[in-house]
């Protein structure tokens, strides 16, 4: 009798166990749904079309052709043009952002009067649109009328109203660095400002006790225990940067003579003005087993610098 | 009896309500002139007339909310999916794409004979392709030489310029004024390249032609020339020496124009309205400019060029008699007419329409217009790849502004063309 009982709590609770497990998939199912269809199948058919000849007369039926695509695009060699503008226009930008953005954090953190207002104030620049920033910044820019000329004329940095920021290469790059550390400011400002906030108060008063100075318990106290903060920042912003299309694009076109065409504004490029889908789905493609290995990078160095904290 | 009566009382209404009436065609019409508010009230006037005028036919009318630049993927994306419209308004420059993708329909089988009469071969031979007609001009957008007369009188300069090399002379006289009161920079002349809008290439192409030289000749590149050198090394010359301002977009050229720092410069009639709205004077701006014809190399021979807007039928379209009473309104007198009532300036290719719209024209810049359009030559703009060899002609202009040598950056862009259209 007690054999039979213990069998059938056996039983139902592996009935009681299998339904929970579905039951799981149900709930789990629409999630893997909208990632296989939104996320998933067009980067699986991204690199399938980067090893077809896919045009406009063929656009429904890529035509398999190998790796011509990417022969193409090294034979060109505008490739390492476009990545190498790409490269330097991300370290200049995140490390515009990731200095600035820690001098703002650290004078918010300070105390200062009005800190909740300046925390506002700054970041405006991050609840615009991108194309309104690039719009807003050509006009800014502008040689004969253009209000940062204007200020750098009054300031006699320049002797009048002719700094022509587009059309010179690497003034154009400066450009859109500056409009986009402007944009995307705000965000570093408040991940370092929380991370700063999280620091351990008696850790630096100890170390000023100990005869540290504000700048050694900086170095010392401050940045080891921000760094999983720091190490995220950084990389995200780096990923972000890495696919700026909108302010590149409307600012100055990859322009002039591709000065400032990053990778993004190359495929974009390649697609709508080309119309050569399958060149422009292979630089996609290559940019972003990059971005892999970044990620990857990423993740390893998080890893450690978590069990380094613990 | 009583019942037999009711009950075909009743079959007749109900006949009535499904389809004893016969059910009127409609034929869906594309358009981009949405985007620009200026025109609204033009085109509502058009299609407004229409459908007041034409009881037998319902223009379904589709107008586009995004930016005319991104019409083209709209249709390229309809296109494989046959959910095009009967009828769309495209660039010229635009055909050769669609066309390629086979979705155009023979527009002969649906415009009335008599219309397509109206044309000259000159301007409907370009759209036929394999005894089709895959496409009609809707109207011309020709480019003249924008004044400013303030400018021209402070400079000392009394009569028009009749040829180029008076244009270019004209240019540097006002380019020597210097600065204007508020220690504005007065430029002579400007030309385009800012490398973020479209037909900044084909801007330089009156400059060419006035040289004697040319793009395509018989279906070869002959940029590479002895003519366009001498064009090349002139434009250089201009940015290099300060006449032209550099990297400026046709907006902020305009925008320069309104504020009175700009001696010339060729556009459309149409950007008066930019004219006005970017002057500190307003609609009163106007009295302080002038439009004339691109003179050519000699007097009496004129540069300019049309950007045409055609219309399209797509091969989708089932209501082909309906579809030709649309394209021969859009076309027609009452159209162009409305266009030249809203300040548009558009010219038609269709003869009786200029001689029946433009037959008096008082406005002194649109006179001058219409005048360039009997000289302004038609863009060879029915290749698959002329979109990159503009913006490859733009790059090439922007090196020249940079200060690269005339002859290699010419040399360069000829070949990058050449090689692009033998794809």
């Amino acid at each position: 009798m007690r054999r039979q009982a213990a069998a059938a709590v056996l039983r139902t609770r592996g009935r009681f166990r299998l339904t929970d497990r579905w039951f799981g998939t149900f709930l789990v199912a629409p999630a893997i749904i909208v990632f296989l269809v939104v996320i998933a199948y067009p980067i699986i058919r991204g690199i399938w079309v980067s090893f077809c000849a896919n045009k406009l007369k063929n656009i429904n039926n890529p035509i398999w052709n190998d790796f011509k695509n990417y022969q193409v695009i090294f034979k060109k060699g505008a490739f390492w043009n476009y990545f190498g503008n790409t490269l330097s226009f991300c370290f200049f930008t995140v490390g515009s952002q990731l200095v600035l953005g820690m001098l703002l954090a650290l004078l918010l953190n300070s105390g200062i009067k009005g800190r909740k207002f300046f925390r506002g104030l700054f970041i405006i620049p991050w609840t615009i649109p991108s194309v309104v920033v690039a719009i807003l910044w050509r006009w800014l820019i502008q040689q004969q009328y253009g209000v940062l000329n204007y200020i750098l004329m009054r300031l006699r940095v320049i002797s009048g109203m002719n700094l022509n920021w587009t059309n010179d290469p690497h003034m154009a790059m400066l450009a859109i660095i500056i409009a986009c550390v402007w944009k995307q400011l705000p965000y570093m400002m408040v991940m370092l400002l929380a991370g700063l906030q999280s620091v351990d108060r008696g850790l630096q008063e100890a170390a000023l006790i100990d005869g540290a100075n504000q700048a050694q318990s900086f170095w010392h106290i401050t940045i080891p225990a921000i760094r999983p903060v720091l190490v995220t920042c950084v990389w995200l912003s780096i990923t972000q940067n890495f696919q700026q299309f909108t302010i590149i694009n409307n600012m100055t076109g990859g322009g002039p003579n591709y000065a400032t065409q990053t990778l993004s504004v190359a495929a974009y490029k390649e697609a709508f003005t080309s119309y050569n889908f399958g060149t422009s789905a292979a630089i996609g493609v290559l940019w972003m087993v990059f971005l892999f290995v970044l990620t990857m990078l990423s993740n390893h160095f998080s890893d450690r610098f978590g069990r380094d904290i613990v | 009896m009583k019942k037999i009566l009711s009950l075909l009382m009743a079959l007749t209404i109900l006949l009535a309500c499904f389809g004893m009436s016969a059910e009127v065609p409609v034929v869906t019409v594309n358009s981009w002139s949405w985007v620009d508010s200026g025109w609204a009230d033009c085109l509502n006037a058009v299609f407004g007339n229409f459908a007041e005028t034409h009881q037998d036919v319902v223009i379904d009318l589709d107008t586009y909310s995004c930016a005319y630049a991104d019409v083209m993927n709209n249709l390229l994306v309809q296109a494989p999916t046959q959910t095009t419209p009967d009828i769309a308004m495209v660039k010229a420059a635009w055909v050769p794409q669609l066309l390629d993708l086979g979705v155009l329909a023979d527009i002969s089988t649906a415009m009335p004979a008599e219309a397509l009469a109206d044309y000259t071969e000159a301007a409907l031979g370009a759209y036929r392709v394999d005894g089709k007609i895959v496409a009609v001009p809707y109207f011309g957008q020709g480019y003249a030489m924008f004044y400013n007369k303030d400018l021209f009188e402070e400079a000392g300069i009394t009569e028009l310029p009749k040829t180029f090399d008076e244009v270019l002379e004209c240019a540097r006289k006002i380019s020597a004024l210097g600065q204007d009161d508020k220690g504005n920079t007065i430029y002579g002349l400007g030309l385009v390249n800012s490398e973020t809008e479209l037909a900044e290439g084909y801007n330089v192409f009156p400059w060419l032609w006035a040289r004697g030289g040319d793009f395509e000749k018989d279906g070869s590149i002959v940029l590479d020339s002895e003519a366009n050198l001498q064009a090349y090394t002139e434009i250089a010359a201009l940015y290099a020496d300060g006449t032209s301002p550099k990297g400026l977009s046709f907006k902020e050229m305009r925008n320069l124009f309104a504020t009175g720092c700009l001696g010339m410069f060729w556009d459309l009639q149409s950007q008066t309205a930019s004219f006005k709205a970017g002057s500190e004077l307003g609609d009163a701006f106007i009295e302080h400019i002038g439009a004339f014809p691109i003179p050519g190399a000699t007097k009496g021979t004129g540069v300019g060029y049309n950007d045409d807007v055609v219309l399209v039928m797509f091969n989708t379209c089932k209501n082909l008699e309906a579809a030709g009473v649309v394209l021969d309104y859009m076309t027609g007198a009452t159209t162009i007419g409305y266009m030249k009532e809203y300040g548009k300036g558009k010219m038609s290719s269709r003869m009786s329409v200029m001689a029946q719209v433009y037959s008096d024209v008082s406005d002194p810049i649109a006179a001058a217009f219409v005048d360039a359009n009997s000289t302004n030559h038609a863009l060879p703009c029915m290749n698959l790849h002329f979109s990159e060899a503009d913006e490859a002609i733009t790059r090439s202009v922007t090196r020249l502004a940079q200060g690269e040598d005339p002859a290699t950056v010419l040399k360069d862009v000829s070949e990058e063309i050449t090689e692009l259209y033998a794809e």
